[in-house]
């Protein structure tokens, strides 16, 4: 069945960062210095062919970009500068639209001040819903327990709340995830028991990172693993151990110990790659599209207000102390809530998932090809 | 076609892509210029991508009649103008070209020809037409530098002509780098026997006086009439006494690697460059001679064994000054040093070679009498260093990857396609399997340029051969346990090859000689980003420069393949020849004053609107 | 009569050494009788090669050189001057063709080496029946007739005309410019190709020593170089001779007919259009569809009737660029519209050109590669799409079978020969290719020359080029004229065919055979008699007089027998040669100059 090419599919892609992909003349290049590529994903050349082509369908159908780390190899050894590394982290931008059903995506990604207005949107009903909770049930001067300005127990139930809005959005994502890459991938059935059989990749690749190691050089992945557990802490400890958290102002160092060491994971890891943005020498940092800037800077902000809350908390000037929560309240949930669902954070869940839909391929066709007889080429 | 008119055609001058060659200031003078122009109604800058609906109404407001479009390369832009003309129901043909680019670099007298140009396109007149002058009388003597085959074909045409010729090569012999070479594609013929004929008919030739060992180091005086300084380094071997006999080469105990074998082999100190050289005269590498370096105390074994006392270690530089009436610049290419692309690991693996390291082995003249082998590993005996040498038993590689657009077509390296390497790959395949049979032999290509006659017939023939083409340059060579692997992909086989193999021969593109950039600036003639000679004008002229009575030959101008090369050759030829016949010469562009220019032009346009000089005999039918 | 003959035996690097043993072969040959010295030598053709015999014809007072090596049409002349030079007439030399007729025909280098060795000693017997001849010379003609007004007549002629002699320029059409006359900018620089001719065509309608002659045609050529006598038909019908000493053929080429490769529709589908068709378009500045509307997708097609097996094979060298270039100028007239490329391999091998390409993709043309053998189809859309053509093609660099929507499809249609040109080539007497492209007497030493002295080539009569390639030939033709006038005589072989005035009864059998018009009958006498200038030694007057009268020189009854006597001479008379056998000829002296292997002790290796 031929599939009809779309000349203008490139000019989509380009708001997602691609500029030069028609640059690229087919020198296989790319694909052989990569080390993450090896058969049947071979990338990011063919990638790059397809965006050129516009078949659109074959790339929202298309895993590789997810299994790209970013390193950097093929962008230095390119001889024509189309840039493959930076294509390939357009199609993520590009993909994580497309399995947003919602259009929001989409829209953030192409309009940075769309992006911000919603962050600000959320921000602002966070914080006004908040300070009224605040105003009406509890006095500035105090900071946990009864009759508290924002008591840790409300926060708490909030918390639960957006962590649940959250897992939906993201659920519904992933099922269209699936649903391109899977379900409709040309080839054989995947049996269920196959699902189950790979199912351990999830939590491995997610606290792993173990594919990003196989680049030439470690540190990017390292920083990259610190981000991810750190977050990842803070995440566990805000949602399970809110109360813990608030308690105070003794410091409670079965809770404060990991927190310390994840917020300074977090900050650490932050601020190195907002300086590798900034100095732009290695490949992967030399081009940031606004959506990588607002993501980083929203981090940092969280991060800080997190720490002068608790600083204030504990040297007790709790009126500011609760000032600061609420500050801290309304720069962490837009960024939940608009970065996780809609934007750079989606990647989190989308990598693991990718490298475990590969998986679930993979044993597809090993058995397809034990079942008939050996040789048999994967449908293209 | 200028219709004849009297009152003068409303038009505008839309300067466009201008920004990089020029100042604002220039723009402003051009401006200036081009307002008081004969019916200029409108100047202004056009931007890179003009809308023609917008063009239009701005045609139809100000009641243009013709367009003018000046700057680096405006012809990007004469398709949207010439739409908007039509759109405007203005007749389309009067859109004109003035692009400063087409007419040479830009140099010292740039603006002055882009006034000129403009000043053309205003009137309707081509500028080549009006901006040339042909009364600068022309010594009869020509310098050709450079005597590989372009120099050797401009020389003996020209000789043939009646003419004199002085031919000034920098190395020891005629030749250049076609003389290093086995077999010439398509056609397979062995490029000594249709080159070495040439050089003995130079050496022999009444009319060439050829002066090898010798570079240009000055140049004076005016187009028709230069004065050369040439500087003559010191053979100190006698030209006339030596007959060759080798006896002070057997003799000599110093040896360095042979440029001519691409140094995959050794000469002595006093040495010929290859058997077949012209002039066969040995010469003393003063650099190497122990003699020479010990200022005379140490060894002179030659001076003992030369039988006809043809050898004067003491001999000195000289330089000779003369006069001639046209240069022909023919200095040829060198080619891109594979240790900067470390991927490719040449200079890591003894047997990643380059084109011409290969060209050397194969050769029947090279170290292994044409065999191709492997290098083995030996220990010097002088230096007791460990080092990879070819030995005519050496193994014979049993696979071969051919690796095409080394540093070609590349940002990193040269970004321009180097013309020869797909050719003379698959000619290197052709040998490969002719000469082993048994050797498999893959070519790692992104696209094959056989475009000459004959050529794709070629390339049809080596893939019967049995030669794997593979779509896709491979991406690096590395050791895998002791083998060698190439690493790339095939895009057709849609697959990431691992191919083991023996040799890797790296198809290294073409660069500018290393001269190139001094001669350059001592003739005053212009090379473009690239670094190769700029051609006057890209179709009209392609062997003429900025300078009148200085020409280009061959590579020196852009990768070419020995066809074209002496097709160029040749034609630079016609041009000397011609000048020499009518006594005067140079086209000269830029020496005519720029009233000058506006004076011919109005008389030609208005020749041609009342058909004086029609060309009824050559109306261009729309 | 004893001679002195000396025998060479050239190595040619491998070419000839590879399969047959010189070094045999010379030793074997130095036992020959009359032979007094037999040297094998690695390229006998270099200086030292040729210095070597002059050395021995001084030394051992040669008179006979015997030089087995390659095939006589390249060389011949080398040696033959080589003699001259050592004071021998140049006529005492013969060629054994060790190279076509030996080593590049055999693989058994034992029974090759036979062969050659066979060879050379009927060369030798050959050249002992050899006689003296003189060379003659006959007076050239300045004038020059070029044939063909394109952009390679066009250059010709102003080259030749502006140092001097007189120039006629005969164009069939009823205008100059040819197929460039119909482009309106160049690759890659899109410079006005317009202006390239105006200045030409204006300059050569100027010129006083140019004469144009404009729907005319080459009627016949008779004579011979230096002193052609060309009868053009003109305009009026009316024949005009013109003397001419030399013929520059530049007749160009002529584009493809699209409608020949049924696939792309061509003639079928209104809106596939030919790359001239684009040209027109373009010049007028009116792109649109058959329906007036602009496109929105123009697809280009690259190698329409090139690089196919049911067509042409050879690549046109040009559509490449051009077909860039037709990228570049159509976003310019329409911004909006999308340019798809379907190429097979991107020949931007030219200066400028690899630039010019990625200028190209950075426009956003979309590239598509074809496998060659695959050419892409295309067909109308369904109803109800917003495009009116479908282009099926397998894109090689994705391995999809893919439709590409297009509303202006454009076929760059490939170069090939002309079809009157079979009857010019008749007429100047050169040969074609099996493609009908002119063929030149060397592929990279003489581009522009022909196997017929005094008819010269140039542009894409030849074989296809761009218009830098195109001049820069032109210009090189023009040079060989110059070089020619310049000397002002042409040297004429001296082996020709001879008339024995006693012998001949004026039969005239000869001269109607005579395929060159060489034989005159001189009425009075009622004799036959050669014109030696015209005669090109074939020899079939010889052959037909009935009365024997005729001898071709250097091609006697006796030379040829002593010929045939030399090939059948081994082994017979020489006995076994098993011993002299050296060792495996692929093992062949490895020094960067071995030494000339020599048997005769008095003279020493001169190399």
């Amino acid at each position: 069945m031929a599939v009809r090419v779309n000349p203008r599919l490139i000019d989509d892609l380009a708001r997602y960062g691609a500029q030069d992909v028609s640059k690229c003349y087919h020198c296989g290049n790319c694909s052989a210095v990569c080390p993450f590529s090896r058969a049947p994903h071979l990338f990011p050349r063919r990638s790059m062919r397809y965006l050129q082509l516009g078949l659109e369908a074959r790339l929202r159908g298309s895993l590789e970009p997810w299994l790209c780390y970013y390193c950097g190899e093929c962008t230095e050894q390119c001889p024509r500068g189309a840039e493959p590394g930076e294509t390939m982290m357009s199609m993520r931008r590009w993909l994580t639209a497309q399995y947003d059903a919602t259009g929001l995506s989409r829209l953030f990604y192409r309009s940075w001040r769309a992006e911000l207005l919603a962050l600000a949107l959320v921000s602002v009903l966070t914080g006004a819903g908040f300070l009224a909770w605040g105003v009406l049930n509890g006095s500035l001067a105090v900071y946990d327990g009864p009759g508290a300005f924002l008591s840790s127990a409300v926060v708490h139930r909030f918390d639960w709340a957006l962590a649940a809005a959250l897992i939906v959005l993201l659920c519904a994502n992933c099922a269209r995830m699936w649903w391109f890459c899977v379900a409709r991938a040309p080839g054989p059935p995947i049996s269920p028991w196959s699902y189950l059989k790979q199912a351990w990749r999830l939590p491995f690749h997610f606290f792993t990172q173990a594919r990003y190691r196989e680049c030439e050089r470690k540190r990017p992945w390292a920083v990259h693993l610190v981000l991810v557990l750190s977050y990842v802490s803070l995440f566990t400890l805000i949602v399970f151990f809110a109360q813990e958290m608030q308690a105070g102002p003794a410091i409670d160092w079965r809770v404060h110990g990991l927190g310390y060491a994840a917020t300074l994971g977090l900050v650490g890891a932050t601020l190195w790659a907002v300086r590798a943005r900034r100095a732009a020498q290695e490949a992967q940092y030399r081009r940031s599209h606004e959506s990588d800037w607002i993501f980083l800077l929203l981090l940092l902000a969280v991060a800080a207000s997190g720490v002068v809350q608790h600083a204030l908390h504990r040297a007790g000037f709790l009126p500011a102390a609760n000032l600061a929560y609420l500050l801290h309240l309304m720069l962490a949930v837009p960024m939940l809530l608009v970065e996780v669902p809609f934007s750079k954070w989606a990647h989190m869940v989308y990598r693991p998932l990718a490298m475990y839909f590969e998986a679930l391929l993979a044993d597809a066709h090993a058995s397809a090809e034990r079942r008939e007889a050996p040789g048999v080429a994967r449908a293209a | 076609m200028p219709a004849a008119r009297s009152s003068p055609v409303r038009t505008g001058v839309f300067l466009c892509g201008v920004d990089e060659a020029l100042s604002d200031a220039d723009l402003r003078l051009l401006a200036s210029h081009a307002n008081e122009l004969p019916g200029v109604v409108l100047v202004r800058r056009e931007g890179a991508h003009p809308d023609p609906q917008a063009l239009a109404g701005e045609i139809r407001a100000q009641g243009l009649e013709a367009v003018v479009l000046a700057g680096q390369t405006p012809g990007y832009l004469k398709p949207a103008f010439t739409r908007a003309m039509a759109l405007a129901e203005r007749d389309p043909d009067h859109v004109r070209l003035a692009p400063f680019r087409e007419h040479g670099a830009p140099h010292e007298r740039f603006l002055e020809r882009a006034l000129a140009e403009i000043t053309c396109a205003v009137h309707g007149v081509p500028y080549g037409l009006v901006a040339r002058r042909a009364d600068v009388p022309v010594h009869p003597t020509t310098l050709v530098i450079g005597g590989g085959v372009a120099g050797i074909q401009a020389a003996l045409e020209i000789a043939e002509g009646g003419q004199r010729v002085v031919l000034v090569e920098r190395s020891p012999s005629l030749g250049g780098h076609m003389a290093m070479f086995d077999k010439t594609f398509p056609t397979l013929d062995c490029a000594a026997c249709i080159l070495t004929p040439k050089m003995v008919a130079v050496g022999q030739h009444k009319q060439i006086e050829l002066l090898t060992c010798s570079e240009v180091v000055e140049v004076m005086g005016e187009p028709g009439a230069f004065q050369a300084r040439i500087l003559k380094r010191a053979r100190r071997v006698d030209l006339q006494a030596c007959v060759a006999c080798e006896a002070c080469s057997d003799f000599c105990p110093v040896s360095v690697p042979s440029e001519f074998d691409a140094g995959i082999t050794t000469r002595k100190a006093i040495y010929r460059s290859f058997p077949q050289a012209v002039p066969a005269a040995f010469l003393v590498d003063a650099e190497a001679c122990t003699w020479l370096q010990s200022g005379g105390k140490r060894c002179g074994a030659c001076l003992k064994k030369c039988s006809k006392n043809a050898i004067h270690l003491d001999a000195v530089d000289e330089t000779v000054e003369i006069e001639v009436g046209n240069i022909i610049v023919a200095t040829g290419y060198g080619v891109l040093d594979a240790r900067r692309i470390a991927r490719y690991g040449y200079g890591r693996y003894p047997n990643v070679l380059t084109a011409l390291e290969f060209e050397r082995l194969t050769n029947a003249s090279g170290p292994t009498g044409g065999r191709i082998v492997q290098k083995t590993r030996r220990t010097n005996k002088r230096t007791k260093a460990e080092e990879w040498v070819f030995e005519a038993d050496g193994p014979a590689p049993k696979r071969l990857a051919i690796v095409h657009c080394v540093g070609s077509r590349d940002e990193h390296f040269n970004r321009y396609c180097s013309r020869v390497c797909c050719m003379y790959s698959l000619k290197f395949a052709h040998l490969v399997r002719e000469k082993l049979p048994g050797a498999e032999c893959f070519e790692f290509y992104i696209d094959m340029r056989a475009f000459g006659k004959g050529y794709e017939a070629f390339f049809e023939r080596i893939r019967e051969e049995g030669v794997h083409v593979v779509r896709g340059r491979s991406a690096q060579v590395t050791e895998q346990h002791g083998q060698m692997v190439v690493k790339g992909e095939d895009i057709v086989g849609d697959r990431l090859l691992e191919y083991p193999v023996d040799m890797v021969l790296l198809a290294v593109g073409l660069e500018p000689a290393l001269g190139a950039q001094p001669l350059g600036e001592l003739l005053g003639i212009t090379r473009d980003p690239d670094g190769w000679f700029h051609e006057a004008d890209y179709n009209a002229d392609p062997t003429g420069t900025d300078r009148p009575g200085i020409y280009v030959a061959g590579a020196c101008q852009g990768p070419k393949d020995i066809p074209d090369t002496v097709a160029q050759a040749s034609a630079v030829a016609a041009r000397v020849l011609k000048t020499i016949a009518s006594g005067v010469g140079g086209e000269d562009r830029a020496q005519i004053s720029l009233d000058e220019v506006r004076v011919r032009a109005r008389q030609l346009a208005s020749r041609l609107a009342d058909g004086k000089m029609a060309w009824q005999s050559g109306s261009i039918p729309a | 009569m004893a001679c002195r003959v000396g025998v060479y035996v050239c190595n040619c690097g491998t070419n000839i050494a590879r399969t047959v043993s010189c070094d045999e072969v010379a030793t074997r040959l130095a036992r020959v009788d009359q032979v007094v010295v037999a040297r094998s030598y690695q390229y006998m053709c270099s200086n030292p090669g040729q210095e070597m015999i002059a050395h021995d014809i001084e030394e051992l007072g040669l008179d006979r050189v015997v030089v087995a090596a390659c095939s006589p049409r390249m060389h011949e002349p080398t040696f033959r001057a080589a003699l001259q030079g050592a004071g021998l007439n140049p006529y005492f030399l013969e060629m054994a063709n060790l190279r076509e007729q030996c080593s590049w025909v055999h693989d058994d280098p034992r029974a090759a080496t036979e062969k050659a060795v066979s060879l050379t000693t009927a060369a030798v017997r050959r050249v002992a029946q050899h006689e003296a001849l003189e060379r003659r010379f006959v007076q050239m003609c300045p004038a020059t007739l070029v044939l063909g007004g394109g952009i390679a007549g066009l250059t010709a002629a102003l080259q030749l005309a502006d140092a001097g002699p007189q120039v006629y320029l005969v164009e069939r059409e009823d205008h100059l410019g040819g197929n460039v006359a119909r482009v309106d900018l160049t690759a890659p620089y899109l410079d006005s190709a317009r202006s390239l001719l105006q200045e030409r065509i204006a300059r050569v309608a100027a010129h006083p020593r140019i004469e144009v002659l404009l729907r005319s045609r080459l009627h016949e050529l008779s004579g011979y170089v230096g002193n052609f006598t060309a009868r053009v038909r003109g305009a009026d019908e009316g024949l005009r001779d013109l003397d001419v000493g030399s013929v520059v053929v530049c007749t160009g080429y002529r584009e493809f007919d699209a409608a020949r490769a049924a696939e792309f529709g061509y003639g079928r589908l209104p809106d596939v259009i030919t790359s001239f068709e684009l040209e027109r378009m373009l010049r007028a500045g009116r792109i649109v569809t058959r329906a007036g509307v602009p496109p929105r997708n123009v697809a280009v097609v690259h190698c329409v009737g090139s690089r196919s097996e049911r067509h042409h094979g050879y690549c046109s060298r040009v559509c490449c660029m051009t077909a860039l270039k037709y990228g570049h100028e159509v976003r310019s007239a329409l911004p909006e519209a999308r340019v798809m490329d379907l190429y097979i391999d991107m020949h931007a091998f030219g200066k400028g050109c690899e630039d010019f390409y990625r200028r190209s993709s950075e426009l956003k043309t979309m590239f598509l590669m074809y496998a060659k053998g695959h050419p892409p189809r295309v067909r109308e859309a369904e109803p109800g799409d917003e495009w009116s053509l479908v282009i099926e093609v397998r894109d090689v660099l994705s391995g999809e079978e893919l439709e590409v929507p297009a509303d202006l499809v454009v076929l760059m249609v490939g170069m090939e020969a002309r079809e009157d040109s079979q009857e010019v080539a008749h007429l100047v007497n050169i040969s074609r290719d099996k493609d009908g492209w002119f063929i030149e007497s060397h592929p990279k030493l003489d581009p522009v020359a022909t196997t017929t002295d005094g008819v010269y080539i140039a542009g894409a009569c030849q074989a296809p080029k761009d218009i830098p390639d195109t001049v820069a030939q032109a210009r090189a033709a023009a040079a060989r004229v110059l070089a020619r006038i310049a000397r002002g005589r042409i040297e004429v072989d001296a082996i020709t065919a001879e008339v024995d005035q006693g012998a001949c009864s004026g039969c005239r059998i000869c001269s109607q055979m005579c395929p060159y018009g060489a034989i005159d009958f001189d009425t009075g006498a009622r004799r036959s008699h050669v014109i030696g200038a015209l005669c090109k030694a074939c020899g079939t007057c010889a052959a037909a007089c009935p009365a024997g009268a005729i001898r071709a020189r250097h091609f006697t009854d006796g030379q040829i027998l002593a010929q045939l006597e030399g090939v059948l001479e081994w082994p017979s008379n020489h006995g076994s040669s098993a011993s002299s056998a050296t060792g495996a000829p692929t093992r062949e002296p490895t020094s960067p100059e071995p030494a000339a292997s020599t048997t005769v002790p008095t003279c020493a290796s001169s190399a």
